[in-house]
Parts: structure tokens; sequence; C-alpha cells
């Protein structure tokens, strides 16, 4: 069988791996199936108690192992960060794998005049509980919806930490991946937009990570979202009141989730106590129809409208438990002033 | 990954306002380029595809929320009692048409206010980046804000960030290259184009090493912008350790140690505080004092001091003195202790210490033999009654003649064991404190008092809970019990109030305190039924770069008072003022003057004869490291 020759990319590809024996192999082996090829993969193996660095190796990829943990997964990036010398570099986490084409076409938007970061579309790879079923259905419908006005606008709110790219120069710039919060992907992502840089979100390019099957996993992955988020908000909200659209949506957004949060948990069990009636309860479905249409949208063309239907009411317990986290990280980080930032790995 | 819930509410408002004027959007865009000669901009294809899909997607949001809303109407015409007596006006046809219109008229309410909200913060952020926060009256900030708004094309605030970017790239090179009068140019050039550019801050302070004061500013800057980062909170703990503002630098720390707790470098620059403060090295100290009420009692104390340093975290503390008590006789007081003072973890303090207080008075009374047989006292019988109380009256056998005059001396002294235990626990990275004592005390601000070995122990715990940013709870509980030759009481006293940190140097207070008493006393010492004292207050630390510290705890208030047998009496003004100043001339070597001084009844130890009481106290003492 003959095979047909690829072109290859100035581009590093960086996975940040603790203890992902796993599944490295999986995401090494779509990086080596790519229509484009990497220049170089490096496996940063932050000290894994597992084979985590065997199994990349084997597989004849660099791999590197600091000294120490280096506690997050910006830490371990930024690890072998100075050693990069091609163009772009990509992040891409260790339990993700990236659909053939995915490296193609960031690198075709990358190219566009003043594009320091792109990112792709993410979809859970698998989808069996019922916390990967609420994460697919949010996915779907924010990758269908809402980040595609924002990629219409310019203004993705986040290049997404699993799988995104960069200009080299704008990273070494940004001195890399901040520390200072527990999203350091939203960090970078609004750091380039206060520096005038472009970021965008590549529909066709996709990702498949592994989501948190359990609610273990799931709990620490909300707690570290919520609390990056708004610490994100904290560090960069003088700056981006001159980042136009950006603004209003991080605004809208913090509102909206705030609020939401203390509707799900305050306002409707209070309103079903006052009015004793479990009509009241409808209030945590009433959107339901609203979220159904971009996600069926978004599944019918994948051709999963059925997985879609199955997974939509897992969206709604995810959504009531994400508004426990997020009103704590709210309370903790602005109202008392305790700032979060234990990095636990939780995809 | 995704924040925010999405689904109905005021983001999806937003994305769908956002989707549906993409159409609009993309034909203005197209034009505006034309018009301004922007040729790259004016050939870019619309991307119609995904305008199409998108608005095609937010159209059929729309249509499932206005199913939702006929669906959900139609259930509440036929179960009007979900909605109670709001039913009656509510019911009926309308119904389906005052739920949506309601629905959406609030939704787009709170989209449009935070949006306006969003405006005006930047408006008014880019008002303090030009400096035109000078415009003082808020009158003219309004019209300013207003003129801004009308006038100022929004483009000509985006350009900013680019030219600051360009300088801090060059400034990052020059940097690297050590080439620090560009690199600090530039990043000067940077935070001029961009007063949020928070690396140039930090750069800067780095920059700025030797002058560093100078540093100081800028990494007060940084934090203020990214308090988070717990290495801009080590920046600034090092600086003002180079300062000698250890106070500031140890919060700094502590700030940092909230953030990074396994951060080596906060270990450093506490150790290097402990030694700079000299907390290694033994002292030796001698104090004196003074002290006068309005009931003319007055005392004068000296006495000296040995502190041997265990650790950096833990020190022994031997002391010793003597205190002359002068008023309606003299007596005095003689005290030696031993005590530990350690801090094992950097956000708990436990002081302990224990010793034996000897109060000694002599009481000469000079009576005359009258009429009746009279019932000489035993010279020296020990009463420790110094108010007159052993003088009897009966008696037998070998009575002087009337009219004799005989002189009494009632001589009082005893060793009593004193001692106090107590530890401060602190919430790092707030405000926030615990602070719980036990203590036995000789009471000694009157010779009365120290001749009737009046004896208080107590427990007392004191409470701070940060309750927003720089806000306070402040709560107290105390419960002591006095013992005095023939007497005994409890006293209970309970406070709350509400602090508030109006910068880090400066609190305000106010407080409201009850205490009553069990019963009334003879012993000397102030017991009302009750006493309340409601107070405003303010505690100040200053901190100059040459270690001097400077500390002021001042309150005014009202109190009211009931004796026992008696009503409540007004409200009467109460003031009290404490201030203590530190002044190192070397490493752990220090001059330390205390004032303190009340003009308040519910602030004495003693009671008062008129419905006022004033005291004034003043110590000093000098603190000499042995190497």
């Amino acid at each position: 069988m003959s095979r047909i020759p690829r072109r290859s990319a100035s581009l590093t590809v960086i996975i940040p791996a603790f203890n992902e024996a796993d599944s490295i192999a999986d995401t090494i082996q779509s990086l080596l199936a790519q229509t484009v090829l990497a220049e170089s993969i490096i496996v940063v193996d932050d000290c894994s108690t597992d084979a985590t660095g065997d199994v990349a190796a084997s597989l004849g990829v660099k791999v590197v192992r600091p000294p120490e943990n280096t506690g997050s997964k910006a830490g371990a990036q930024n690890f072998v960060l100075p050693a990069i010398h091609t163009r772009y570099t990509m992040a891409i986490d260790a339990d993700t794998t990236l659909a053939p084409d995915a490296i193609e076409k960031l690198l075709e938007k990358m190219s566009e005049p003043g594009v320091s970061a792109a990112c792709g579309f993410v979809i859970p790879r698998n989808v069996r509980t019922i916390w990967e079923r609420g994460r697919y259905v949010e996915y779907m419908f924010a990758f269908t919806f809402y980040k595609q006005v924002q990629e219409y606008y310019e203004k993705p709110l986040i290049a997404s930490g699993c799988f995104s790219m960069y200009q080299t120069d704008a990273l070494v710039a940004h001195r890399g991946w901040g520390v200072r919060t527990l999203a350091e992907d939203m960090d970078l992502t609004w750091s380039m937009y206060r520096s005038g840089q472009k970021v965008r979100f590549v529909p066709e390019a996709v990702c498949y990570p592994i989501e948190p099957h359990t609610f273990r996993f799931m709990s620490r992955q909300l707690k570290r979202w919520s609390h990056g988020f708004v610490q994100n908000v904290q560090v960069h909200w003088r700056g981006l009141l001159d980042v136009p659209y950006l603004r209003s949506a991080v605004a809208v957004s913090m509102w909206d989730a705030t609020l939401a949060s203390f509707i799900y948990l305050v306002l409707l069990p209070l309103l079903t106590l006052y009015f004793r009636t479990p009509w009241m309860l409808l209030g945590y479905l009433i959107d339901a129809p609203a979220v159904a249409v971009p996600v069926l949208a978004g599944a019918a063309r994948r051709g999963e409208t059925g997985k879609a239907l199955a997974s939509l009411p897992a969206f709604f317990v995810l959504r009531t438990v994400n508004a426990v986290f997020f009103l704590s990280a709210v309370w903790s980080e602005l109202v008392m002033g305790r700032g979060f930032h234990r990095y636990e790995k939780g995809h | 990954m995704t924040v925010g819930l999405p689904g109905a509410g005021i983001g999806g408002l937003f994305y769908l306002i956002s989707a549906l004027a993409m159409p609009f959007h993309a034909v203005a865009r197209k034009i505006g380029a034309r018009s301004r000669l922007k040729n790259d901009e004016a050939d870019r294809a619309i991307p119609w595809t995904l305008i199409a899909r998108q608005v095609a997607i937010a159209a059929g949001i729309l249509l499932a929320l206005w199913i939702t809303g006929w669906i959900l109407a139609r259930l509440l015409v036929a179960n009007p009692e979900v909605l109670g007596r709001a039913q009656a006006t509510a019911a009926g046809e309308k119904l389906p048409n005052v739920l949506r219109a309601a629905a959406v008229i609030v939704s787009l309410i709170t989209l449009g206010i935070v949006l306006v909200a969003v405006q005006i913060a930047r408006l008014v952020i880019g008002f303090n980046r030009r400096s035109l926060n000078r415009v003082t009256e808020p009158v003219a900030k309004i019209a300013a804000t207003l003129l801004f708004v009308m006038i100022v094309p929004r483009a000509a605030a985006q350009s900013t960030d680019s030219v600051a970017v360009r300088h801090l790239a060059v400034a990052d090179s020059a940097f690297d290259a050590e080439d620090t009068a560009t690199a600090r140019r530039e990043y000067e050039a940077a935070l001029e184009a961009n007063p949020g550019a928070t690396r140039a801050m930090y750069q800067l302070g780095q920059l700025a090493k030797r002058s560093p004061q100078k540093a100081e500013s800028y990494f007060r800057m940084y934090v203020r912008n990214e308090p988070n980062d717990a290495w801009g909170w080590i920046a600034l703990g090092n600086v003002l350790s180079q300062q000698k503002k250890f106070g500031g630098a140890m919060e700094a720390f502590d700030r940092a140690h909230a953030i990074a707790p396994d951060a080596a470098e906060i270990a450093q620059g506490r150790a290097k505080i402990a030694a700079a403060r000299g907390r290694t090295a033994p002292s030796v100290e001698i104090f004196s004092g003074g002290s006068r009420d309005s009931e003319e009692n007055g005392s004068a104390r000296v006495g000296g001091a040995f502190n041997i340093p265990l650790s950096d975290r833990a020190s022994v503390r031997l002391a010793g003195g003597k205190r002359w008590l002068s008023g309606f006789f003299d007596a005095t007081v003689t005290e030696g202790s031993i005590g530990i003072l350690a801090r094992p973890i950097p956000t708990f303090r436990i002081e302990a210490s224990g010793g034996v207080a000897r109060p000694h008075s002599t009481v000469s009374v000079t009576d005359t033999i009258p009429a009746e047989t009279p019932t000489p006292v035993e010279p020296g019988n020990g009463n420790g009654n110094g108010n007159g109380k052993g003088r009897g009256r009966g008696g037998s056998g070998g009575a002087p003649p009337v009219g004799t005059i005989i002189q009494t001396e009632s001589v009082s002294a005893a060793n009593l064991f004193v001692g106090s235990i107590r530890g401060v626990a602190r919430k790092s990275g707030t405000r926030s404190l615990i602070d719980l004592r036990g203590t036995r005390t000789l009471l000694d601000a009157t010779p009365v008092l120290a001749a009737n070995r009046v004896i208080r122990s107590e427990v007392a715990g004191r409470g701070d809970l940060e309750i927003v940013r720089r806000v306070k709870l402040r709560g107290a509980a105390r419960a002591g019990r006095y013992t005095a030759t023939g007497d005994e009481n409890t006293r209970t006293a309970l406070l709350g109030g509400l602090a508030v940190n109006a910068t880090d140097a400066i609190e305000v207070s106010g407080v409201f305190q009850r205490l009553a008493f069990s019963h009334a006393t003879t012993s000397g010492y102030f017991a009302p039924q009750a006493a309340q004292l409601a107070e405003a207050a303010t505690y100040s630390e200053f901190e100059w770069p040459s270690g001097l510290l400077l500390i002021v705890d001042a309150g005014a208030g009202a109190q009211r008072i009931q004796e026992f047998g008696a009503a409540m009496s007004k409200w009467e003004p109460s003031y009290r003022a404490f201030a203590s100043l530190d002044v190192p001339f070397r490493p752990a070597s220090a001059i330390h003057l205390e004032l303190d001084s009340y003009d308040a009844r519910i602030g004495s130890d003693a009671p008062s004869l008129s419905s006022s009481w004033r005291s004034f106290s003043f110590s000093a003492s000098l603190r000499l490291a042995l190497r």
C-alpha cells in the first residue's frame, strides 16, 4: 500500500502529562495520524508515578521530565517553552485525541495576519455517564451557538487549554501560561486580547477529550473552572474594558452564571415552598426547548441526534451542580477574598 | 472550557441578540470599511453561511421560547391555584401574552443594565487613566461622562494597548540583555500608554530595587491589579523588609502564603525579618512609668526583664518589678514572673506566664479612747483591710484611760499567684482572628485594691470575622471572678460591633459593650450592677522606613451606669486614648513610649466618688539586644 507523503509544519506540540499512561498513547497516535505533521512532539512527564513516560517514549516522541512536579498544567507547559524554536506551538491534553485534519485546519487560520492563537471544537470522546452526557450537551450548545457567535465578532471567550495553537513568539512574549489563576488558558487568551492580538475559533478543527466520568472528577473540574473564571475576571477586568464585545460577553457571563446559580439553588426552592406546589420546580427545565435547538442542530450535523436527545436531561443535572461550585467560587473569591489556587487534575 | 450556564436568562438573550444582529453588523462593517478606505476589510467576504446558520439557530430558540411560554401559560390557566391570589388578575386569555412579555421585558432590562454598567465602568476607568479624575465635582464628572459618550470616538481608546505592547516587547528585550536604562524607559512608556500593564509595574519594581520606596510603590500597584499573584506579594514583602517595615512585610508574606503556601521564598523572607527584628538575640529591658487618676490615686513603677530567644519562633521572658501606690494610704506591689511567647505557625501565637505578686501595705490609724470601754486592735492583725475596718471597740482588761491616744498600725502582706495564658489565631490572608485568654491578676490600680488583695480570675475571648473584604464583625465576651479579703463577686461582659479597615493602616470601629456584676462590693473596685458603653473608635498603625512604629488607639462614645439599688444613669460622654511609639536604634534594640488615658468610669477598676473618672498613665522602656 503506498503512503501519501504528508507535509509537516514548523510546529511543536506540548503534551503535559501526569499519570496518563492509559490515555496518552491515543493522543500521540492521533497526532502522528494528522494530515499535517508537527515538527516535534514533546511529552512533559510531570513526575508521573505510572508508566506515562515509558508509553510516550515507546511511540517515538520526545519525553522530558522536570526534576519535580511543576504543580499545574501551566507549569508543565512552561517547563519546555524555552526549548521551542518552531513558529507555532500547540498544547494538547494527554487525554485528548484529534480529528485527522484538526492541525491542518488550525494552521490555516493561524496563517491569517495578526492571529496569535486558535482553538477548535471540543466534543467529549466518551458519552456514557450522566456527567459525560451533561458535558456533551453543554459543549454541543456552546460550540454550536455561543462560540460561533463569539467567533463572528472575533472574540472567542477562550482558547481551550485542551487543544489550542499559538504563535510561539506571542506565547513567549506573554511568558507562557500564567500560574496566577486556575484557568491558565483563559488568562492567556484574555492577555492576548488586551495586547491587541487575535484569537480565533475554528469549528472544523475537532478534538475529543475524555471528560470526567464520575462526580469526584467532575467536582474537581467544576471547582477549578469556576474559581479560574472568577480569578480571571479579578485579574483582567480593567484591561477587558478596552476589548470590544469581550467586555460585554464576560460581564454577561459573570452576571448570568451568578444570578442563575442563585435562582437554581435559592429562589426556586423558596418559591416551591412558598407556593407549596411542585410546579415551581419546572423552573429548572424551563429553557429546555431553547437549549435543545442548538444542541440538536449541532448533533444533527454530526449524525448524533439520538445521542443528544438521550443526553439532554443530564445537562440540567450538571447545570444545577455547576451552580453550587460557581456560587461557592464567587463567595470565596469575591466576597471573602479567599483565593483557591490548588491545581487538581480533573481533565 | 465554557463558563456560566448556557440557557435562558440574559446570557442567552445576549447571544440571541448578537446572532440576530450579525447580518446587519456584517453589512454595516463592509460599508464602513469602504467609506474608511480600508480595502482589506472591505474585500473580505461576508461569512454568510455562518451568519445564516446562527440566525437560524437564534430564530429556532425564539420559537422554542414562544412555545414554552404558550405551554406554560396554558398549564397555569388550567391550574390557577398555582399562582394563588395573583391568578385573579392574571388568569384568562391574557395570561400567555402577559407571561411572555414580562419575561422578555425583565430579561431585556437586566441585560441593558449590565451592558450600560460595563460602559460606565469603561468610561470611569478611562477617565482615571487619563487623569481626568482630577475633575472632582460630581456634577462636572457626570457632564464630562456624557460629553465623552457623545463626542469621543470609540476607536481612540483602543489604540493604547497596542502601543503598550510595543513598548513592553522592547523593554523585555532590553531587560533580558541587562540594558536596565532602556528597559526602565520602555516599561515606563508602556505603563504610560496602558496604566493597566501589570508586567511593566512588576518589572519597574524589580528595576527600582536601589530605591526601595519607588519599588514599593510599583509592587503595591502590581498587587492591587494582580491580587492573586503570590510573587507580587513576595516582592512587596521583600522590599518592605528591606525598608525595615516589618509589620507590612509580614502581612505581605502572609498574603503570599495564602496563595502559594509552599513557596520557599516566603519562609526565607519571614526568616530574614525575624533575624532583622532580633528575635534570635537575647535582650534586656528596663522600664518605668507612673499614673495618676482624678481620685488622687497615683503610682510609680520600675522593673526589668530578660528575654531569651529559644528560636526565631519562641522566647522566654523573665520579668520583675516594683510598684508604689499612693492614695488614702500607701502600698507597694512587688512582682516577678516567667513567661513564654511562641509562634509555632505564622498564623498562631501563644503566650503564657506565671509568677508571684506581693502586695504590701501599712495602715496607721490614730484614735482616742472614748468614755466607753475600748478594745484595742492587735497591731499587725493582717486583716488587710486598709479602709478602717480593722478598728474594734469591744475587749477586756488593761484598758487605757479615757482620752488616751492610740496609734494603730495594720500591716498586710501576702504572696499571691498570678498568671495568664493567651492564644491568638489569625486566618491567613484575611483580617479574621480569634483571641482567647485566661488571666489571674492582682488589681493594683489603688492602694485599697492592693491592700484588700483583690484578685480577678477571668476568661475572655474576642473574635474578628471578615465578612466582606476590609469589613469585620467583632464580638467579645468575658467572665471573671473577683476574690478579695472577705468578698467574692462575678463580672460578665459582652461586646459586639463592626470594624472597617479604611486603609491597611487605619481601622475604624463601632462597638456596644455591656458589663454587669453580681453584687456590690466594699473591697475597693468599681462594681456597678450594669454598665453600657457605645463607642466609635479608631486604631492606627504607622510604620516608617526607619522602623519607627506609632500606634494610636482612640475612642469616643457614651456610657451609662446603674449602681446597685439605683436607676440607670443618663448617657454621659466617655473618651479614651492610647498611643505607643517604638523607636528602634539598632536590630532588636528600641525605646518604647506609651501613653494611656481615660475619661470614662467604665474604663476603671477603681470606684469613683464622682460621676466622672479620669486617669492618665505613662511608661517608658529601653530594650537592648545583647549581640
